[in-house]
């Protein structure tokens, strides 16, 4: 017997008094198994005409209603609890599917973590070694973002990590300072500009190579200094990333020479 | 093993994802400046999509109706995240040239289309083979518009130049802009020689 069958049987709809409301609700389970297969490829018409009823509609027949709704406890309330039907039902399974995957990227993280800390800290050593020939290099206070670079205890320079922002994202770049405040050479660890633009500052050596030596004031004045044309952008970050690193040393300089 | 061929066949050029479906535009038009970026966000979509796909069937009877679309979207972000930390760890540099584009795969809306249209109302080795079929699909169509926007826009194939020096780049290929030109041509080809060949079919 089909339930749209049962629907017309049942002629006039009894108004259902409130406390059997929960027991109605759970009628519905198998509409609601059946719904959730709607995307199946069975049965379309049975799904069609579940869809029909609202779930809260008025119940069909005395005689269902009592056969499905009699056990009772602590199961029932399970049942009802994880029914599909109900907000909790819905709740439930997004909150189940929601740890499984919390768990399995948990995992992952657990997994990766260190060989991307890694990963990082080498791709920064890289670029500070690039900068300098030195046999270390001490990061000043907890900002990492300056390095003093040492040879054989003498310090030789100093590496200040800097992102200024271009027309892709930061450009993130190590610059080499010596101590008498000129720009020594420059690394780039990343950047993400436009191709045959701005992405010129990492395929063309002469772009970052011609900082070095150089002082403040910087300016792209077209004889000493030359901005990638079609580029400005990314031209100004990266001239603005050396003032802020040149800046950056001279004020570590100045802090260190007040503290003796 | 027909019903296979015909997914695969589907994926691949009657319902390729990029050239077909039109779908996934957006890291379409980003990460098809360079033949590597293109592989590299071909093969990671890939192997969303075919993990997504599996799991969205397997669970398609467990999954109620009303919040299927939040239940795939946690599905796919957890295999993106995942996938995005794998690659972080092993391909540092596919990772780095991807940029944020690795994460946005989870905006990707081919992923989401299949799970709906295709996973959600299938066994999981079809879903599985959908989920192929349409990453390498996607990973094709990039590599076709790759080529073309690397080799003429920066005169370079997989970094390496190719074009002798003095060969005129055309440098708005390399831009958003040249990427709608690229895909425009390339639909307008692959509809020709299909209608040809359809013709041809009927004819014979």
């Amino acid at each position: 017997m089909s339930e749209n069958q049962n629907g017309i049987v049942s002629g006039q709809p009894e108004t259902p008094q409130m406390p059997e409301l929960p027991e109605v609700t759970e009628l519905s389970e198998e509409a609601a198994a059946a719904k959730s297969r709607v995307s199946d490829e069975m049965a379309p018409e049975k799904a069609a005409s579940d869809r029909l009823k609202p779930p809260d509609s008025p119940p069909k027949s005395a005689v269902t209603e009592k056969a499905s709704g009699k056990s009772g406890g602590s199961q029932n309330f399970i049942k009802r609890f994880v029914d599909p039907e109900r907000i909790s039902g819905l709740a439930f399974t997004l909150f189940a599917i929601s740890a499984a995957v919390a768990l399995v990227l948990g995992a992952g993280n657990a997994l990766t973590a260190t060989v991307i800390e890694e990963n990082r800290i080498a791709a920064r050593n890289e670029a500070l070694s690039a900068v300098f020939d030195a046999d270390e290099f001490l990061p000043t206070d907890d900002t990492e973002k300056l390095y003093i670079a040492q040879k054989e205890g003498a310090v030789i320079g100093y590496a200040v990590q800097v992102a200024p922002t271009g027309y892709g994202g930061p450009i993130e770049m190590i610059v080499g300072v010596n101590p008498d405040l000129t720009i020594s050479n420059v690394s780039l660890i990343k950047m993400s500009e436009t191709p045959g633009y701005g992405q010129k500052m990492q395929t063309e050596d002469w772009f970052l190579g011609q900082f070095a030596g150089k002082s403040l004031p910087l300016e792209y004045d077209g004889e000493q200094l030359d901005a990638i044309s079609g580029a400005t952008i990314t031209s100004d970050a990266v001239i603005n990333g050396m003032r802020g690193a040149l800046d950056r040393v001279a004020d570590y300089l100045v802090g260190e020479g007040n503290a003796q | 093993m027909k019903r296979y061929l015909s997914i695969l066949k589907d994926g691949l050029i009657r319902q390729n994802p990029v050239f077909v479906l039109l779908l996934g535009m957006c890291p379409t038009m980003a990460t098809s400046t360079s033949l590597s970026n293109a592989i590299g966000m071909g093969f990671a979509a890939t192997l969303v999509l075919i993990c997504s796909n599996l799991f969205i069937s397997l669970l398609r009877k467990i999954i109620p109706d009303k919040i299927r679309i939040a239940s795939y979207v946690i599905v796919i972000a957890g295999f993106v995240t995942l996938v995005e930390m794998l690659v972080t760890a092993y391909f540092p540099d596919i990772a780095e040239s991807l940029g944020v584009f690795l994460p946005l795969i989870v905006v990707n809306c081919i992923i989401l289309a299949r799970a709906e249209a295709f996973a959600s109302k299938n066994t999981p080795m079809a879903a599985l083979a959908d989920g192929l079929s349409m990453g390498l699909g996607f990973t094709l169509a990039l590599c076709v518009m790759s080529f073309i926007r690397e080799l003429l826009g920066s005169g370079a194939l997989l970094g390496n130049t190719v074009l002798p020096e003095g060969f005129p780049r055309t440098l708005i290929l390399t831009s958003p802009p040249g990427g709608f030109l690229t895909l425009g041509c390339v639909i307008a080809l692959m509809q020709f020689i299909l209608r040809k060949q359809k013709g041809k079919g009927a004819a014979s």
